[in-house]
């Protein structure tokens, strides 16, 4: 039935975990857009917001996670898609190689911002 | 046939807006790295999503979004859920959803 499932060689357990983790996503993404364009805006984010923010257990936590599944989510999807056009073996590869090698860049990058710990700067 | 070609469009749209998505977390990401780089650094960022051009793209990655989250949605019900039985409704319920969000939700944002 369902035409989604034309990717040649995803994993059915690559496929269950994008749309598993497309629930969350959905949920998590609408509370983050939501809080952060709506809600406080963006005009009125600081560095001492953003810091004071983090400092909840709460919000490092939703936002640890949300990194944690998007980024999971986005590298499934771009590896579906190049699996789908890149037919050529090494060149699958080396494709496949820049974007887990870029995500986890991405990752630690992200992790860096929301875990590292920030002493709150009142200026 | 129209059910294909229907659903086509909603899965050409759907990985049009996941390779944007991916791109835009990348930037976003980038950004919010420069909170480790102090006050300064990261309200540069922020001064600069503050320009007429990132509100433009704020818009679209709105747009982006709910269209890929509401969509995403319809494909768990296709594959998980009865919607199977109803293909036809779902898509163009995916449209209507995703619109009347996005306008009202844009204009929030422009205003």
């Amino acid at each position: 039935m369902s035409y989604k499932n034309a990717t040649s060689n995803a994993g059915a357990m690559g496929w269950y975990l994008q749309r598993i983790t497309g629930i969350v996503l959905f949920f998590q993404v609408l509370f983050h857009f939501g809080v952060y364009h709506f809600v406080t805006g963006v005009s009125n984010i600081s560095y001492n917001v953003a810091i004071e923010r983090l400092a909840n257990p709460w919000w490092k936590t939703f936002e640890f996670s949300f990194l944690i599944f998007a980024l999971y989510h986005g590298s499934n999807g771009i590896k579906m898609i190049i699996d789908d056009y890149i037919t050529s073996h090494g060149w699958r590869l080396a494709a496949l190689t820049v974007l887990y090698v870029g995500m986890f860049v991405v990752f630690m990058m992200g992790t860096t911002a929301i875990i590292v710990i920030h002493k709150p700067v009142v200026y | 046939m129209y059910k294909w070609r229907g659903g086509m469009l909603s899965w050409i749209l759907h990985r049009i807006s996941g390779i944007g998505l991916v791109i835009f977390i990348i930037v976003h990401i980038e950004g919010m790295f420069h909170i480790a780089k102090g006050p300064k650094a990261f309200n540069d960022v922020i001064a600069m999503y503050n320009t007429p051009l990132f509100k433009v793209l704020e818009i679209f990655l709105f747009a982006a979004i709910m269209f890929h989250a509401v969509n995403g949605l319809r494909v768990i019900l296709l594959d998980f859920a009865s919607g199977s039985r109803y293909p036809k409704p779902l898509i163009w319920s995916t449209y209507i959803v995703t619109g009347v969000v996005f306008l009202v939700g844009a204009y929030f944002l422009w205003t």
